[in-house]
This record gives structure tokens, sequence and C-alpha cells, in this order.
């Protein structure tokens, strides 16, 4: 149950990576600088869910990233504790005996610039941003992949 | 990495890119576009979303190669698949699962494709849910 929360969660955050990619992209070819901006500005200020809750309860939909980013780090730290790893081994180091230890370095090194290029995305648009954002997503993915293999 | 993992890794990144546009665009953005005002920003933004033309196809292209090349790695070959030796063990019943499953969700993209139907859309995520969940158990055995 723990891997399967994990996957979808990956799911939803390389979905998330992926849309704000491609409507990035996508705008800025149909149109050129304001209305371009302008259109993605109503995105980044648009809040989900749009109905059901009431509206304090609504978060910003770049924010959604918080949510999927939360399960993967629970669900991810709950799955090390099973296999016996906690934190006191990432601190100390002895992560990197293992050559699954070295690719979980890996892995966690790329989700912290993951999360530390969403910060700058939510304070500054800079395009190329989104497109990073994606690319570690989906290297996280590969990381995850070759840790199982 | 050898040619079994770039095949994992590549089975791995088309169902991520094909389910995270489907589950990201069908609860996240697809409903917060349909409600952006004024009307005509919406219809702007829904155009944008279907600018690059649909994921389905490509993915599936990707999955069901590396598909048959993982299997062909692992040892299968036609005479058990078309014989059903293949799907005797545990492992080979969770494939069964996951590959009548995924007939589904082929059968929705030749069907449906981006056409709005939404009990149709439902039901497909429910169906990608599920071989989620029969894959995680298939790396298990």
């Amino acid at each position: 149950m723990l891997v399967y929360v994990h996957v979808m969660s990956a799911i939803l955050l390389v979905g998330y990576s992926l849309f704000w990619a491609l409507m990035t992209a996508a705008a800025h070819r149909r149109f050129q600088g304001v209305p371009a901006a302008r259109l993605l500005d109503t995105l980044y200020a648009a809040h989900w869910p749009p109905l059901g809750l009431p509206p304090r309860w609504r978060i910003a939909l770049p924010n959604v990233v918080w949510i999927f980013l939360g399960g993967l780090v629970v669900s991810g730290l709950w799955l090390l504790a099973v296999r016996g790893i906690t934190l006191h081994h990432v601190w100390q180091g002895s992560l990197l005996e293992s050559r699954f230890g070295q690719v979980l370095t890996v892995k966690l090194l790329l989700v912290a610039v993951f999360v530390i290029n969403s910060l700058l995305l939510l304070v500054g648009r800079v395009r190329g941003f989104v497109h990073v954002n994606l690319l570690v997503a989906v290297a996280i993915a590969l990381a995850s992949t070759f840790m199982m293999h | 990495m050898d040619g079994y993992g770039v095949c994992v890794g590549l089975h791995v990144v088309a169902m991520l890119l094909w389910f995270g546009h489907m589950f990201f665009g069908t609860l996240f953005s697809g409903i917060v576009i349909k409600k952006i005002t004024p009307t005509s920003t919406a219809r702007e933004l829904r155009e944008l979303t279907l600018m690059w033309g649909g994921l389905g196809w490509p993915a599936l292209v990707v999955l069901t190669t590396t598909g048959i090349l993982m299997l062909g790695m692992r040892g299968a070959t036609w005479p058990d698949v078309l014989s059903g030796a293949l799907f005797q063990s545990r492992g080979g019943g969770l494939l069964a699962t996951k590959l009548i499953l995924v007939a589904g969700m082929v059968l929705y993209q030749a069907v449906f494709g981006h056409w709005p139907a939404p009990r149709a859309i439902l039901g497909n995520m429910l169906v990608a849910c599920a071989v989620v969940g029969v894959s995680v158990l298939f790396t298990r055995t």
C-alpha cells in the first residue's frame, strides 16, 4: 500500500510538472509577450478545487505540488523505515556504503532540487524553470527505477 | 545499466507521463480551467492544453515495445504466451490481469480519445489506478 501511495504521488507530481511545461511552451508559442503572460497569470492565480470547498480552503493551482510532495515524503520515509533506513543513516553517511544507498542519495538530492526549483517558480515565474522541473521529476523517476532494479 | 534496466526506465517514464497527464488534467487542471472567467480565457486555456496533442498513443507504443522486450529478456516466448503457460504462475496471473486492464485503456483511447465523456474518463482513470496496483504487485513477484 505504501509503495502504491508513493507511485501514485509520483504520477501526480510528473503530471503536474508536465502540465506547466506544456502550458508555458504552448502559451509562448501561440501568443507573444503580454497575452502569453496574461494567460499564464490567470492559470497561476486559479484555485483548486474550484467548487466544493469554501474559498479560504482552496489553494492556488501551483501549490498543489506540496500535496504531492507531502505524499511522496511521508510514504518515502515510511518505506525507508520499513527497510531499516532512518535519517540517522543519512546524516552519518552510512547510506553511501551500498549501491542502493548511493542511488537513494542521488534521488534525495534530485528531490531537493525539485523542491528548491518549485519554490523559485512560486516566487518568480522564470520560463525555463518549469522545464527544469519536468526534467528533474523524470530524473527522480529514473533514479527510483534504477534503485529498485 | 543493462538493456533490461533501460527498458524498465522507459516503461516507467512513459507510464508516468501518460498517467500523470491524465490524472492531473482530469482531477486538477481540467476542472480549474473550466471554471475560469471570462469564458473566452477558459476557452483559450483549454485550446492550449490540446495544442500538443495527446500522450495516449505514443505512450502505448513505448509501453508495448518495452513490455514485449522485457518479457523476452525474462525468458518468455511467443509459444508461452499463445499456449497460456506464461500466465500460470502468480506473476503470470498478475501480468494477464494487467494486460486485460491495459486492453481496456486501449479501447477507451480508440473509442473516446479526447472527446468529453465524463463517465468513460472516470472509468479509464480507475482502470489506470488498477494497472498501477497490479504493476506494483507484479514487480514484487
